[in-house]
């Protein structure tokens, strides 16, 4: 590996998305304070635990040399696509969803690192595409199937919030990347076409959240339930919210799993409106360093990384939070960096972690083979 | 770097900004749905969050007592707790279920019968302490469960005024209204007697409580409690000493009642049907043996006989007849009539029960001549003899405030043409004279004919409740006619000759008069007649006649008016006479009106 430094000069972190980042985090570890009645266990001080150690991560990739990372790509890809199989053959079962993987030190859940290993895959196979091939349908093939094998294997978990975020994700490589728009178009009218097997292949639960996600006033007490209760908290709160701790519907139990997926309706009960604009602005201020990394960066992997993370990182926020606004289906999506949960923040601090590292090393030029 | 190169170069950044500027549009999209959630609809979500996190428990009041006109306590509520299931509270009633019968012994319930309703129900009452206790450190986790102050009504005087009192039950089904306490588990509503009849005044207005739960049901705090406005307590007019002298007097005999009036103002202050039963047993569901029991009671305990039996008031029209005579001026206090023992009419004899002689209507009603009101009813007809049976108050509805009360029946020429599509004929006139026939009289009415006679010629309207003031319109009735017929009414009792004269209250200054009646159950046939005509204690209990005195007391001026009937008692004077007597006594003795 050449050193590229001497071109650009020593860069290094950015402190003040670091700053954002960290912010963010808190407004977790306030909500999960308070989600647990004031006490800092049993969500918060993990919570807080695993985001340092997230944090840790986070520089230590940002300060890899990029190429490194590059270079890694496939294998990273290849691990979890043996992971997400592995799932399937000794997962554990959770919530009426195959999602983890016990590895005895940690559960894992192999579909969160395979979000961060399908974008470094396919950043890294259209960085070394030559120029011009993107045209040919033929160069397309396999980045397609590196995407549609773990969504397949996420389709059978079941885990349809993940998948979609996936192939969201990794189609904003494939956008940025140069796919002609007709092919595009044809990619949608397919995915027309196909939704009627989609919606044949997928389990009652699933389809009757999407059923509710459509009229959830339709069953109040059964699958309307949680999107319900979830637009009251954020209706209640009004502009200022109810105070902090003082939110009944999260209080009282009507949020369901007020400390995951529901933690932005619990953020906009207690602290209302302004609370929750202040975390969907932190968000934009992380979108807009993504896209501007992009937009900087020298190297086609570092530009095509940080496109598909910083998507990630937008698709699963925004999933989310229309989700408890009544917008979405409830996918099971959590809310990035604010959630409780272990693997969804390793991810977030992963992804953030490389794209930084873009950010770091974007004078980095390496050629289209290591 | 080639120029395909940077036209690859140019176009990632086009995409880059137009999928960012799509990022962009997007979040500040979900910032307009949250405006609009926490802005817009801000009111109507607060609504329902307030909606979902109290809820409103609605309580019974407690239901006003019942007391006698001394004070004494006829009906009241006794605080008990008891354990409440909320079937709409829990989306697993069997678990819930099952939950709490680890927790405290239940009675024997259907636990999947149970789950499926959705009404509201009472696991356990009463509940002991230490169930209490239990329960409500259990309480968190029981799913749907309250522990509730209730209370139970009771009876304290029990037997004795059970006619009166009558008893509360939970509402049937088709009985269950808008009002929200009516399907609460505990709210009972009045199914007899005074219970019934003051409902309204009785029940008050349900209070609530506002409780803060959590999505599974569970009570977290008490935020509110509205108590609600207890039920008026109501004084009535029954005096409960004179009550429960009456009953144990009539327990002497398979089945009998008692009306005692105060002549003044109608008030009722004995209202007494043997036998009887303990309301208590009701309250709570009465079991089907006792029900059983109660129900084939031979003799009619469920029924409070004295508005609801009917008996045939016998020589007790004879007054009616004697008044509407006079005051047609048919006869006058002394016109005699020749009484041989019988009247014949169109070859039918119609018979006295002895010959008198030359009688007036004084010593006709005295010694209770038949033929002399044959004769005079023959005057009268039976159009004026009916109208002054209806003005004495019998024929309809006393308008005492109980339930279930028996119109009797005023025989005439529409009834009968109604009731047999036949013409009234004279036989049926000397027949309604001495009141057998058709005509049907209950006690309180025959009680309040006697205080009609013996009162300033106003209309009263027996009543239960006490000091209770009501219009008494004029009846209409000439004062030296009814002094005349309380003439002879007390010479039934106080002259020598009087069908009642041994039995006669004999304490100076009390004394009572009134007329005696036989209220004949079978008819006696001609042959019978011929032979001999049996007596009472010769035939079979259900077909002797009724004995009936009404009376009142003192004579000089009456304050009581009473009306006893011992069913088929035998004749009279004999049975039913002492009994007014002693009755009379205590009430001129222990009441002071």
């Amino acid at each position: 590996m050449t050193p590229y430094s001497e071109l650009s000069g020593k860069r290094s972190i950015n402190f003040s998305i670091l700053l954002v980042v960290c912010l963010v985090a808190c407004v977790g570890f306030l909500m999960l304070y308070y989600a647990a009645d004031e006490s800092f266990s049993p969500w918060s001080y993990k919570q807080i635990i695993r985001f340092s150690g997230g944090l840790v991560l986070l520089c230590l990739i940002a300060v890899v040399d990029l190429r490194f990372w590059f270079s890694i790509s496939y294998v990273v890809y290849a691990l979890c696509l043996v992971l997400l199989v592995a799932v399937e053959l000794a997962g554990k079962v959770g919530m009426g969803a195959q999602r983890w993987i016990d590895l005895y030190v940690i559960v894992v859940q192999p579909s969160e690192l395979m979000k961060i290993a399908l974008l470094m895959a396919l950043a890294r196979y259209f960085h070394t595409l030559p120029s011009g091939d993107i045209k040919k349908i033929r160069a397309l093939l396999a980045p397609a199937t590196m995407v549609i094998v773990p969504s397949l294997l996420m389709l059978r978990q079941p885990d349809l919030g993940t998948m979609l975020i996936l192939v969201g994700a990794g189609f904003s490589i494939f956008f940025v990347a140069g796919m002609r728009t007709w092919k595009i178009l044809l990619l949608v009218g397919a995915a027309l076409v196909a939704s009627p097997l989609f919606w044949m292949g997928m389990h009652d639960y699933q389809r009757k959240r999407i059923l509710t996600f459509l009229d959830p006033e339709r069953d109040p007490l059964g699958a309307g339930y949680h999107i319900l209760q979830s637009k009251i908290a954020l209706g209640s709160g009004g502009m200022w919210g109810k105070g902090l701790g003082h939110g009944s519907q999260s209080h009282l139990n009507f949020l369901p799993e007020k400390q995951t997926d529901f933690i932005f309706s619990m953020l906009c009960e207690e602290t209302g409106i302004m609370g929750g604009a202040v975390l969907i602005f932190l968000y934009l201020i992380l979108l807009t360093y993504g896209f501007r990394v992009s937009l900087l960066s020298r190297s086609a992997f570092g530009r095509f990384l940080s496109v598909g993370l910083t998507t990630l990182l937008f698709l699963s926020a925004f999933v989310n939070m229309a989700m408890v606004m009544g917008l979405a289906p409830v996918v099971g999506i959590p809310l990035p960096l604010v959630s409780y949960g272990g693997t969804a923040m390793m991810t977030f601090m992963m992804g953030l972690g490389l794209l930084m590292a873009t950010s770091v090393h974007r004078h980095a030029r390496f050629g289209r083979t290591t | 770097m080639s120029r395909r190169e940077r036209r690859e170069e140019s176009r990632f950044t086009r995409r880059t900004l137009l999928l960012a500027s799509a990022q962009g549009v997007l979040m500040t999209a979900l910032l307009g749905r949250l405006v609009y959630l926490g802005g817009a609809r801000s009111s109507h979500y607060t609504t329902l969050s307030q909606k979902n996190r109290v809820r409103l428990r609605f309580c019974v009041p407690p239901r006003g007592r019942l007391l006698d006109r001394t004070g004494m306590i006829l009906a009241q509520d006794e605080m008990v707790y008891r354990l409440v299931f909320y079937p709409r509270e829990t989306k697993d009633p069997v678990g819930a279920l099952n939950a709490v019968k680890k927790v405290i012994s239940l009675p024997l319930v259907d636990v999947h019968a149970l789950a499926k309703t959705k009404e509201v129900q009472i696991l356990k009452e009463p509940l002991s302490w230490e169930e209490v206790c239990t329960l409500e450190i259990q309480g968190p986790d029981l799913e749907a469960m309250s522990v509730e102050k209730g209370s139970l009504r009771l009876y304290p005087q029990r037997i004795p005024f059970c006619h009166i009192t009558g008893y509360v039950q939970p509402p049937s089904k088709d009985e269950v209204t808008e009002n929200p306490a009516w399907n609460l588990p505990d709210f009972r509503l009045g199914k007899e007697g005074a219970e019934k009849a003051f409902e309204e005044l009785l029940q008050g207005t349900p209070g609530y409580r506002e409780i803060e739960v959590n999505a599974r049901g569970h009570e977290i705090r008490e935020l509110t409690v509205k108590p609600g406005v207890q039920g008026k307590d109501l004084s009535l007019s029954i005096h409960g000493g004179l009550q429960r002298y009456v009953m144990e007097r009539l327990a002497t005999f398979e089945s009998a009642c008692c009306v005692v009036l105060h002549k003044k103002t109608g008030e009722v202050l004995c209202l007494a049907s043997s036998p009887s039963y303990d309301p208590n047993l009701f309250v709570q569901g009465i079991s089907l043996a006792d029900w059983t029991t109660l129900r084939d009671n031979p003799y009619a305990a469920l029924t409070n006989k004295s508005i609801r039996g009917q008996y045939a008031p016998g020589s007790l029209v004879k007054m009616i007849v004697a008044l509407a005579a006079l005051r047609h001026d048919k006869i006058t206090p002394t016109t005699p009539i020749q009484c041989t023992g019988y009247c014949e009419l169109n070859g039918h004899r119609y018979h006295c029960w002895r010959t008198h002689g030359s009688v007036n209507v004084v010593s006709a009603l005295r010694e209770s001549c038949d033929v002399f009101f044959y004769e005079t009813a023959k005057k009268v007809g039976i159009d004026a003899i009916e109208k002054m049976a209806r003005l004495l108050g019998l024929g309809a509805e006393t308008g005492i405030e109980l339930y279930g009360e028996k119109s009797g029946l005023v025989p005439g020429k529409a009834w009968k043409k109604k009731a047999q599509n036949r013409s009234w004929t004279v036989g049926d006139t000397i027949l309604s004279s001495i009141g057998q026939g058709a005509s049907l009289a209950t006690p309180l009415q025959m009680a309040l004919m006697m205080a009609r006679l013996v009162g300033d010629g106003h209309a009263y309207t027996p009543t239960l409740l006490k000091d209770h003031t009501q219009a008494l319109p004029d009846l209409g009735l000439d004062p030296k006619h009814l002094a005349v017929i309380r003439e002879a009414m007390g010479q039934v009792v106080n002259h020598p000759s009087g069908t009642s004269y041994n039995q006669r209250l004999a304490i100076p200054g009390l004394e009572m008069g009134g007329k005696t009646a036989t209220s004949q159950v079978r008819r006696i046939s001609m042959k019978e007649r011929k032979t001999r005509v049996l007596k009472n204690e010769e035939i079979e209990w259900q077909k002797r006649d009724h004995a009936i005195f009404a009376g009142y007391a003192p004579v000089a001026d009456p304050r009581f008016v009473i009306c006893v009937v011992i069913e088929h008692g035998g004749g009279g004077g004999r049975v039913a006479t002492p009994v007014a007597r002693d009755i009379l006594t205590y009430a001129q003795q222990e009441i002071s009106l």
